[in-house]
């Protein structure tokens, strides 16, 4: 299979959001550092989940979020606390 | 605190046509939906079978927010460079059209708003966040903050529902569960009818499995609307977590391959979607209620296989009204009173659509996803073998056609107890079809 790298912020610009100020998906990071293979990085169909080198640390960016739910069932070791964002907050698609 | 007859938790099509049905019969109903319209939310290939909305809304097809008539489908197999389609037209489709292409968003804002016609209340932007209970019976939502009682919760509220959770009726199967990602790529109509062979305003459904998915047993859809293409990618959700199948990855693979280039070149992206559903056969018709609360649609896991809910989400919706009218008659909305759900949904073809569809989906779960690579380039393999063989005129031998069908499509799946005698018995037919195909040739020219 081609290694074919998707544009995801330009994906995602072109999808609304109506973004709440409080995280509707909290991760508890410090499980990450043992976690192997990190399936959240790969899974999210939005990249929300990146893995940040210089620090070793995981990066997760809550306002992408396309309220999939494919998140909540992946991570191994329970990391990710996963929730809809609150009423009205949120993606808002237009033609779903 | 307020109080009502019934909440009707989520309103995509299982929760409005629950709603429609009870506000109808004058129960003082709230319908709650946690996106700022009903359908912001919500995402689906989506090709709408319109026949139980037909029972619901006569004559929808004339106000619907609705794309084309789809009487035009196909089922294809990709490998990286090719493709075998089957198609299918049905010219009286068009004529009298019951499926559609629609955009859930604005499908299902219209059908909410048909929900508050009815005299349901419907509030939006408002997230339920648990279940009110007492001495372990259900009495109503938590929205935040805020309270509010009902005699009867009915979770519609899909994939996620928190009323099955915490009614403790939720199954989780990830086995069977796929998640999707769409893309919105917009096309004027002339060129989507062009490259689609389709008339003005006519549409298509286009489903097929095999690359980019084949290893994974996954599937994708394509669909037209008036002036964009909808095509969704699918992958189970367990293939996500153990074999780290990237989506964003494959789409790209998917939109690059010739048979999808041809049909999408140079459109643009309108937007970008992913939603989880489950295939069905995974909850149980008899653990769909309990004291104070019912579940219909996705969260009673009413799918057909494949990823067709919506009709047999509005249905369990229509029957789960159905039970909370019968149970209000007796006063009590207990299980025992509630149990009458079953009964009903045993009146109607539900029940023999989940097993259907729970046997599909074992077929799917057990063998579809081990097997579909092998078997797709069997498939290829056997087409261009027989091809190549009947246009060199080189072998005098007739086309092996049991033989090759057997190693082809059969050998693969056979038990390792039954190969031996299997393969004796194919020889031996094998053998018998060439000497009669030589004895029909020789007669014949
Ligand atoms: C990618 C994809 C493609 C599909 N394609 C098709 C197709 O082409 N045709 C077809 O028939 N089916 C299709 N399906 C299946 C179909 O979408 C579902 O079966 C159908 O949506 C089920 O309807 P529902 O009303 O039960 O649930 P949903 O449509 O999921 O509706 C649930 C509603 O509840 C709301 N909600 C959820 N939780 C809460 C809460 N806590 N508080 C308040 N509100 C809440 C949601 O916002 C939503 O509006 C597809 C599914 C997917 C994922
Ligand atoms: S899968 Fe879970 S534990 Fe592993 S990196 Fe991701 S969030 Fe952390
Ligand atoms: S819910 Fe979906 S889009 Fe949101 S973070 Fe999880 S996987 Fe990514």
């Amino acid at each position: 299979m081609a290694d074919r790298k998707p544009d995801i912020d330009e994906k995602l610009s072109h999808v609304a959001f109506d973004i709440d100020a409080e995280a509707h998906i909290t991760v508890k990071k410090e499980r990450c550092g043992e976690c192997r293979p990190r399936p959240c990085l790969s899974a999210c169909p939005a990249e929300n989940y990146t893995w940040n080198e210089a620090k070793d640390e995981l990066l997760f960016n809550y306002e992408g979020c396309l309220e999939c739910g494919t998140c909540r069932f992946v991570c191994p070791l329970d990391a990710i606390e996963w929730s809809y964002p609150r009423g009205g907050f949120g993606v808002r698609y237009r033609y779903g | 605190m307020d109080k009502v007859d019934c909440v009707v938790v989520g309103a995509g099509p299982a929760g409005s046509a629950c709603a429609i049905a009870l506000a109808r019969k004058g129960i003082k109903t709230v319908l709650v939906e946690r996106g700022g319209n009903a359908g912001d939310k919500n995402v689906a290939s989506f090709v709408l079978f319109g026949d139980v909305l037909g029972g619901i809304i006569p004559g929808y097809q004339k106000e619907a927010p609705l794309e084309r008539a789809a009487g035009d489908n196909s089922f294809m197999c990709l490998r990286e460079k090719d493709f075998i389609e089957f198609r299918a037209r049905l010219g009286s489709y068009f004529e009298n059209p019951s499926i559609f292409t629609a955009y859930r968003s604005r499908f299902d804002r219209w059908f909410s708003e048909k929900a508050e016609e009815a005299g349901a209340e419907l509030v939006r932007g408002q997230l339920v966040t648990g279940l009110l209970k007492e001495n372990g019976r259900v009495v109503g939502i938590r929205v935040g903050e805020d309270e509010l009682l009902a005699d009867v919760v009915v979770g519609a509220d899909g994939i996620h529902s928190v009323v099955s959770r915490e009614a403790g009726l939720y199954v989780d199967d990830t086995s069977r569960y796929m998640i999707g990602v769409k893309e919105v790529l917009e096309l004027p109509p002339e060129v989507i009818e062009e490259r689609f062979l389709l008339g003005p305003g006519e549409g298509c459904v286009r489903d097929g499995w095999g690359y980019p998915v084949s290893d994974v047993g996954g599937l994708f859809t394509i669909y037209t609307n008036m002036d964009a293409v909808s095509v969704c990618l699918f992958a189970p959700v367990d293939a996500v977590k153990e074999a780290r199948v990237n989506l964003r990855e494959r789409f790209e693979d998917l939109k690059a391959h010739p048979y999808l280039h041809a049909l999408v070149r140079d459109s643009k992206l309108r937007e970008y979607e992913a939603h989880i559903l489950a295939d069905g056969g995974r909850m149980k018709v008899d653990r769909l209620y309990d004291d104070g609360v019912l579940l219909c649609g996705e969260a009673g896991g009413f799918n057909s296989g494949m990823w067709i809910g919506v009709p047999s989400g509005m249905l369990s919706g229509l029957k789960a009204a159905e039970a909370v009218l019968r149970a209000k008659r007796t006063g009590r909305y207990d299980a025992a009173a509630l149990s009458c759900y079953r009964d009903i949904l045993f009146e109607t073809g539900l029940p023999r659509m989940l097993y259907n569809a729970k046997r599909y989906s074992d077929f799917i779960v057990n063998s579809a996803r081990k097997h579909m690579e092998g078997f797709t380039d069997n498939l290829f393999g056997l087409l261009e073998d027989s091809i190549m063989q009947e246009v060199a005129f080189q072998d005098p031998e007739p086309f092996p056609a049991i033989e090759t069908a057997y190693a082809g499509l059969v050998a693969d799946y056979v038990p390792a107890w039954l190969a031996r005698p299997l393969r004796a018995l194919v020889g031996v037919l094998g053998r018998l079809e060439s000497w009669w195909t030589k004895r029909r040739i020789r007669r014949t020219v």
